[in-house]
């Protein structure tokens, strides 16, 4: 479908020159017409996504770099190990143990890590209670990520009353301090996966929303979102097909060192028994488990502990590589 | 300074509203049945209406919102459901313990911060820098509530050098045993906020030192390393520490909660934490609300301090 606009504004500079050039010679003084075919539409939007698969791109060559290789590297075989390690060791299930072998120590025959009080396999409860942890990690992050970056897009690309309701909720959202929110939603839904994902993910949508509403308003005003505007684009399409692309990539890094910061949540939240509840492992009730053991096994507290710390500082490690990464390529 | 104050403050107040309404819906919305909490044992439906009236659960949520919210402006957050004792009263008896944690942890953040952030920027020995920021990285890592457990079997059970767990109320034990028991818990809350403080703090030492010229003048008078830092530059470079404290109150109460339980510490975070578990509606909002007020004041009074003791963002203000 041609449309027709008026220029005030090109989807280029080398546009603008042509057009200037042409004009030039008749030096008409009224307001230049042009008509926009399809070809040029499309040239508009795949003008942004070249951008953008740039942008991907050079996230990805952020791999060359050994500061975010070497952590990509161990944190990738950690996920492997708690998802493929059981199947592959031919571990017993997490929750079939007798009591008569119960607090067995490490290198024990068949319990390389040795066992907890209900004669479970510890280095089974250890790699499934990983799967647990890592998944809430992940997926909190991942629906904190959606939504509080949907949302700062949109207050950063409409402004006025959508931008201030919205820096307000999150305001609030910030100044609850997470984990008293967490603690309550988990309380009242009851304790389950995804009831901890949720409550997790809840206090992360400020923190995304922010960064995305400082990086779309720093997009905002970029040639090709003005072109696709004088296009006639609608402001809700271009949120989604211009502007989230492109603030993608700094967002990433926060994302990271939030999938940390929610496996620690998770840990806590499981500790005091509003999390994840047993039978289910996850490294925080392992912890929680063991507590009463501390002085005859103190190993049952910090195997955990320890994959837990390992796991988050690899991750910590990493969303520091991709910062500094992109700070060099800035 | 009062345009800014005057644009903050009704800003300051919807956030409060909005922190109240989230807590108040999401803790009568959320299924679980309080009636049933309440009576236990003595379940009938006849007593089950009676008490239903009785608290106003008959009523639809806004409603209830608005009798909650013209009580809570007089300060009068209604009784608890499990023990009737009034809410704003065991706040205040349980808010010292919670209020000597989280200062004592601001303590222990800022001077462990600053420190080294001091140390590496003066003695521009890679090595400290390294550790610091090894340090950082750790802490960032290591959940509270597992360093508190490993510093309580080494320290306490092990080796008797501390207090493993409670706590001494000024009122019957003195204040010495009282910072006694509170010293540990403090350190190991301050360091869950310690990183931040240090990695801002250095970042700004380090900018002044390189671009101000102050910085040039003090140099040329002969003012050079561990002077220059700590009579001139930290000086300036404290403001943006005011901000960077009061954004760390919020997760320092969430340590809190945590850190009260494991070493069975009677403060707000264990009034909150018994509130979520018996499903206490009116000390969890009104825990929650206190909190949230809390922070929201003080970020606001963190901009404001910034705004009124650094002259150039004062100047640029008034301008």
């Amino acid at each position: 479908m041609p449309c027709s606009i008026r220029v005030f504004v090109m989807p280029s500079t080398a546009d603008l020159s042509a057009i200037k050039a042409k004009q030039a010679p008749a030096a008409k003084p009224a307001p230049a017409r042009v008509t926009l075919s399809e070809a040029d539409l499309e040239w508009v939007a795949t003008g942004a996504r070249v951008i953008w698969r740039k942008k991907l791109l050079r996230t990805l060559r952020t791999l060359r770099d050994p500061g975010v290789a070497m952590p990509a590297a161990i944190l990738l075989f950690i996920i492997l190990g708690c998802f493929f390690g059981p199947i592959v060791l031919g571990l017993p299930d997490p929750n079939i143990g007798s009591l008569r072998q119960g607090l067995l120590p490490i290198g024990s025959p068949g319990h390389p890590l040795g066992t907890n009080n209900l004669g479970n396999d510890l280095l089974s409860r250890l790699l499934y209670g990983g799967q647990v942890s890592i998944l809430v990690g992940i997926v909190a992050t991942g629906m904190g990520f959606l939504v509080g970056m949907t949302l700062g897009a949109i207050a950063g690309v409409f402004g006025g009353v959508f931008e201030a309701a919205i820096m307000r909720i999150f305001d609030a959202l910030y100044a609850f301090p997470s984990l008293i929110i967490a603690l309550a939603i988990a309380s009242y839904l009851g304790p389950s996966v995804f009831h901890t994902m949720i409550a997790i993910a809840l206090f992360t949508v400020s923190g995304f929303g922010r960064l995305a509403r400082g990086q779309t308003i720093r997009v905002r005003n970029f040639d090709y979102i003005v072109a696709a505007r004088s296009c006639g684009m609608s402001e809700v399409k271009i949120v989604f097909v211009h502007v989230i692309p492109n603030i993608i990539p700094p967002l990433i890094s926060l994302a990271v060192f939030n999938i940390g910061n929610a496996m620690v949540v998770e840990a806590g939240l499981s500790y005091l028994g509003l999390g994840i509840r047993i039978p289910d492992p996850s490294w925080g009730n392992l912890i929680a488990d063991a507590q009463p053991y501390l002085s005859r096994d103190p190993m049952l507290i910090y195997i955990p502990a320890a994959a837990l710390f390992i796991t988050v500082f690899t991750i910590t490690l990493l969303s520091d590589g991709f910062r500094r990464r992109m700070a060099l390529d800035r | 300074m009062l345009r800014m104050t005057a644009i903050r403050i009704p800003q300051m107040i919807v956030v409060i509203l909005i922190v109240t309404i989230i807590a108040f819906v999401m803790v009568n919305l959320l299924p679980g049945d309080v009636i049933s909490v309440i009576l236990g044992d003595q379940y009938t439906p006849e007593a089950a209406a009676e008490l239903t009236k009785e608290l106003a659960l008959d009523q639809p949520i806004p409603v209830r919102y608005v009798i909650w919210l013209w009580h809570a402006i007089h300060l009068d957050f209604g009784r608890s459901l499990a023990t009737h004792v009034s809410v704003m009263e065991s706040m205040l008896q349980d808010a010292l313990p919670t209020v000597e944690l989280v200062i004592g942890a601001m303590f222990a953040a800022v001077i462990l911060g600053s420190a080294l952030a001091i140390g590496a920027v003066v003695s521009r020995n890679p090595w400290i820098d390294r550790a610091g920021t090894a340090l950082a990285l750790v802490c960032t890592s290591l959940p509270n509530f597992i360093l508190a457990l490993i510093v309580t079997t080494i320290f306490g059970v092990q080796l008797h050098l501390i207090p493993t767990i409670g706590w001494a109320d000024p009122g019957d034990a003195g204040w010495g045993a009282n910072i006694r028991a509170i010293i540990v818990p403090s350190i190991i809350l301050g360091l869950t906020i310690f990183p931040s403080i240090m990695r801002i703090f250095r970042a700004e030492l380090q900018e002044q030192l390189e671009s101000e010229e102050y910085v040039t003048l003090a140099r040329m008078k002969g003012v050079t390393g561990f002077g220059l830092v700590w009579r001139h530059v930290a000086r300036n470079s404290a403001f943006g520490l005011i901000t960077v404290v009061a954004a760390g109150l919020g997760p320092l109460v969430s340590g809190a909660v945590i850190l009260e339980n494991i070493f069975a510490i009677p403060g707000l975070g264990t009034l909150l934490f018994q509130g979520i578990q018996l499903h206490d509606s009116p000390v969890v909002v009104g825990c929650v609300t206190i909190v949230g007020v809390i922070v929201v004041l003080s970020n606001l009074g963190a901009d404001l301090a910034y705004a009124m003791l650094d002259p150039r963002v004062r100047d640029a203000l008034n301008r």
